[in-house]
């Protein structure tokens, strides 16, 4: 990934790693905090929330560094729509799932 | 003041139009001398001593009239074909234009058109338009011997009843209906209609109605019954809801793009909002569809000033402006009720226009 | 403060304690594999990286071998290939009747059966001849923007001249010049098939291959080093040894004008020259059939059953790791090899729906047909009108014509290796539905970007040079040097 160095690579995916493992521990305290009593089958709905965000975004941005700027944008659009879509039914779902 | 101004563009648009063929067959033929017969779709082409002829056919495409002119030589084939005048929407007119749709007829002699029973595949994403460019060649090659062709396309003489047309006259039952249905079944009920209108309408009909429907229709095109049985329906539905109760059915029960937009708001919790201004957003909303019915009235073709995104939700075909706005449409719809058809769709102030006239014809009793 | 949750399972504390510990573990371990990875990686063999250590093969193909290739189907008697059938030997051939040289009644027979069969072909040629005489006048309008990158083709181009040494005499002869008299056994077929394998990577080869030779696929009337000449197929051509090279991607993409065949003709050249004297050194007879015409058999097929890829629309090989993009040379040798089987992995399915190849090129010789309906010599296949491509071929803007790559360039299986190239490459041929390819391919045909009409490709006035994508900075001449831009 960095072609002029053999350890920024494994560093940057390192990094990678530990923000995940720190995003998601931030979002359980979030949703404890907001008391929203979370579940496995919550888990993977946000689990799949973040996968669809992820990959639209590393999925276009890899489409326009080989030179389909069209092609990443397109993408990054439909999958940035579906995202957002996606995310503000999951946070409603997840709002009105608490028991009051 | 609205009439108004819908019949001056209808005036305009009229003395516009070049029923002279002669004109706009001189632009597309330019290298040959051009002259009239004492048949209106038969024409003299003349180049360095050699006489052709030019002829010419129309057909209906999906939005109107297609006239194409065709030059043959003396060995009766086809030398060069032009489409003089259509009304399609551009990105399907596009789909003829790269397909090479046209060069297909080339150098095929004229008797090949009325005795071929097999018709050459129709361009996929653009049936209606390359049908239309089709018929209207038939209808040219008929006129040099007389004879009909016997292949055509979609020459139904029974009414086409589909897919769409059973969800067409399911939705309005639903919708005309609706004050019958148990309070306990409401909600299955329309969540039934947004699936049916949404899958069936949407997505596999492709039927939406558009500003392009409307400016044609004031136009005085009206397209056989048969082959556009649906938009008949659908304009039944529309006068009939309008008269029986002032409602309009089509916006809240039929239309596709606005079953969408209810799917969003459920999903986002959209509301109403900026109802302060709301006086003059309408505003706007009224004017923008005024302006854009009128001018493509003036330029005989509706289909050029006809701004719906809804090709881009259920086509996939458009430019990268109409998606991006399809895209902000669709997200404002989670947290906005209805957002296009509040604030942008032309066709709810057209079909409110009609709603007006019904309450001064019709008033209501106080 | 929250109180601590008193439940008989795992509580939140045990269970960081528990899972950090885990966590070491296993990281250890995970530190131990990394630096065994590293010091072994190949990418740090600097100047021999990767693909001189075979890892530009890096597709499985083992879960997708069958028996029969299933693009290149036998249907009917089969024979050998007339070399009038071949287009650039055809050229040679019929040169001199159409330039009114010889008289029509000393046509050999087998052109006159091809032209029987193939009564547009004159017409083709001749509009062929007359684009390349266009194109020798075109060039001296776009020898500015081409310059440097004619100059790159023509150094790869030049180098092939004398490498590998063209076969001069019989091949009885010819194939055993320099052979060593002492053969080296090898324990098994097997076992030579592992070390040609790594030795063809290690002289440049990105894919190797091997099979029996199967003598359809041998040209009949013209053998190099001889002449104009029937002939049976040698004994000694027993088996293949396949190459594949792929173009420089850029240089690629930006086809018809700043791409070259002889990049990658280049490399083959080497490859099958080194193969050649390797072989020999141990032994074995060893022939040399490489890219730039010098052939006595049809490459494609050869690649294909020695389980490279399947043939595609555009009449290549498409690979798993090249897509169309694998230029091939072969070394026929009498070595005993271990055949490699042909390979199923849902090209034949894609090709029928996708047409990307047929729709882009600028000459349309690529059959919109849904599935293949000729029968060639006995093979229901793909074809392309060779004749017809031929007439783009000669009119691309170069110093001399040298092709135009269009229908390489936009095969959605010509990608470059990244992570969702990986993930489609591997779960479409899994896929027995084919929805995922279905999939892919409404995403390619929508998402990107296409000129709207291939004949953009040609120079004008018919189109507009256009490339397929923009050309990397180092074949543009405009980066680098004092040209007027009219372009």
């Amino acid at each position: 990934m960095f072609p002029h160095s053999t350890i920024l690579g494994p560093l940057f995916w390192i990094i990678m790693g530990a923000l995940f493992v720190f995003m998601f521990y931030g979002a359980k305290i979030w949703f404890e905090d907001l008391s929203i009593k979370m579940n496995k089958r919550k888990w993977i709905l946000v689990f799949v929330f973040f996968l669809i965000l992820y990959g639209s975004i590393g999925g276009g941005f890899t489409l326009i560094g080989e030179n389909e700027h069209r092609a990443g944008y397109y993408f990054m659009g439909i999958g940035g729509v579906v995202s957002i879509i996606l995310g503000v039914g999951i946070w409603r779902y997840l709002l009105s799932s608490r028991t009051k | 003041m609205t009439l108004l101004i819908i019949i001056v563009a209808v005036i305009i648009g009229v003395k516009k139009e070049e029923q002279d063929y002669l004109s706009r067959l001189n632009a597309a033929f330019s290298d040959f001398d051009i002259s009239s017969t004492s048949d209106i779709y038969k024409y003299k082409a003349s180049k360095n001593n050699v006489e052709s002829f030019i002829l010419l056919g129309e057909s209906r495409g999906y939005n109107g009239n297609i006239l194409i002119a065709v030059l043959i030589d003396e060995n009766e084939e086809l030398k060069r074909i032009k489409i003089l005048k259509h009304s399609e929407t551009y990105s399907f007119y596009k789909k003829i234009e790269n397909k090479k749709y046209l060069d297909t007829f080339l150098n095929k002699s004229i008797s090949d058109f009325y005795q071929d029973d097999s018709v050459p595949d129709a361009i996929s994403g653009a049936t209606y338009t390359s049908g239309g460019v089709y018929n209207a060649m038939i209808n040219a090659s008929g006129l040099l011997s007389g004879k009909q062709s016997k292949a055509s396309i979609d020459k139904k003489t029974k009414i086409n009843i589909g897919l769409p047309e059973l969800c067409l006259i399911l939705l309005y039952l639903m919708g005309f209906f609706n004050y019958l249905i148990l309070a306990k079944h409401r909600n299955l009920v329309r969540w039934l209609s947004i699936f049916i209108s949404i899958i069936g309408l949407g997505f596999i009909g492709k039927k939406l109605l558009t500003i392009a429907n409307i400016g044609s229709f004031i136009m005085g095109d009206f397209p056989d019954f048969q082959s556009f049985f649906f938009w008949y329906l659908l304009l039944a539905g529309i006068l009939m809801g309008i008269i029986l109760g002032n409602k309009n059915h089509y916006c809240n029960w039929v239309c596709p793009f606005g079953r969408i937009q209810d799917l969003l708001a459920l999903i986002g919790g959209g509301k109403p909002r900026f109802l302060k201004y709301r006086k003059i957003f309408i505003k706007i909303q009224n004017i923008a569809a005024l302006l854009a019915i009128a001018s493509g009235i003036i330029y005989r073709n509706p289909a050029m000033t006809s701004y719906e995104v809804f090709s881009g939700m259920f086509a996939f075909t458009g430019s990268g402006i109409l998606f991006i706005s399809l895209g902000i449409f669709i997200v404002l719809s989670l947290f906005i009720k209805n957002p296009w058809c509040n604030y942008a769709c032309p066709v709810k102030p057209s079909i409110n226009y009609l709603r007006r006239i019904r309450k001064i014809l019709l008033p209501e009793p106080k | 403060m929250k109180k601590e949750k008193k439940t008989p399972d795992l509580n939140r504390r045990d269970f960081l304690k528990l899972g950090g510990l885990a966590s070491a573990g296993i990281s250890l371990a995970g530190i131990a594999g990394a630096g065994l990875a590293a010091g072994k990686d190949t990418d740090s063999y600097t100047g021999w990286e990767r693909y001189t250590h075979g890892d530009g093969q890096f597709f499985n193909r083992k879960p997708f071998e069958v028996d029969q290739a299933p693009t290149i189907k036998k249907v009917a008697e089969s024979r050998r290939i007339n070399a009038a059938e071949q287009l650039f030997y055809r050229l040679r051939i019929a040169m001199p009747f159409m330039r009114g040289i010889k008289p029509q009644s000393e046509m050999p027979k087998e052109l006159v059966d091809f032209y029987k069969e193939h009564p547009n072909d004159v017409e083709d040629m001749k509009a062929a001849f007359k684009a390349g005489q266009e194109q020798r006048k075109n060039w001296e309008k776009y020898k500015d923007r081409y310059i440097i990158a004619d100059a790159w083709s023509e150094a790869h181009s030049k180098s092939m001249r004398d490498f590998p040494k063209r076969p001069v005499g019989k091949p009885e002869e010819s194939d055993f010049k320099n052979v060593n008299p002492d053969t080296v056994k090898f324990k098994s077929p097997k076992h030579a098939s592992g070390l040609m394998k790594k030795i063809a990577h290690s002289f440049g080869a990105t894919l190797v291959g091997f099979c029996k030779l199967n003598p359809d696929f041998v040209y009949q009337g013209r053998l190099r080093g001889v002449g104009t000449t029937k002939f049976d197929v040698p004994e000694h051509w027993k088996n293949c040894i396949v190459v594949a090279s792929p173009h420089e991607w850029d240089g690629l993409y930006a086809n018809p004008t700043y791409g070259t065949s002889y990049d990658a003709y280049a490399r083959e050249c080497v490859i099958a020259g080194k193969l050649e004297i390797f072989l020999r050194h141990l032994g074995y007879s060893a022939r040399a059939h490489v890219p730039g015409n010098s052939y006595d058999l049809a490459v494609v097929p050869i690649a294909i059953e020695a389980g490279l890829g399947e043939l595609g629309r555009n009449s290549v090989v498409i690979t798993p790791e090249l897509g169309s993009n694998a230029r091939l040379a072969v070394v026929t040798t009498d070595l005993d090899l271990e055949p490699d089987k042909p390979i199923d992995i849902g090209v034949k399915e894609f090709c029928e729906k996708c047409k990307i190849c047929a729709d882009q090129c600028p000459s349309g010789s690529i059959s919109f047909d849904n599935k293949p309906t000729k029968v060639i010599r006995g093979y229901k296949r793909w074809y392309t009108e060779d004749t017809r491509c031929f007439g783009v071929w000669n009119s691309v803007a170069a110093s001399h014509a040298r092709g135009c790559r269009i229908c390489i360039a936009v095969c959605p299986y010509s990608r470059k290796n990244n992570w969702i190239h990986t993930i489609a490459r591997e779960v479409d041929p899994r896929d027995p539905t084919g929805i995922f390819s279905s999939a892919l391919l409404a995403m390619q045909k929508g998402l990107f970007e296409y000129p709207e009409k291939a004949e953009e490709y040609l120079p004008p006035p018919n189109g507009n040079n256009k490339t397929y994508h923009n050309a990397p900075d180092w074949l543009k001449t405009e980066e680098w040097c004092d040209v007027d831009i009219d372009w």
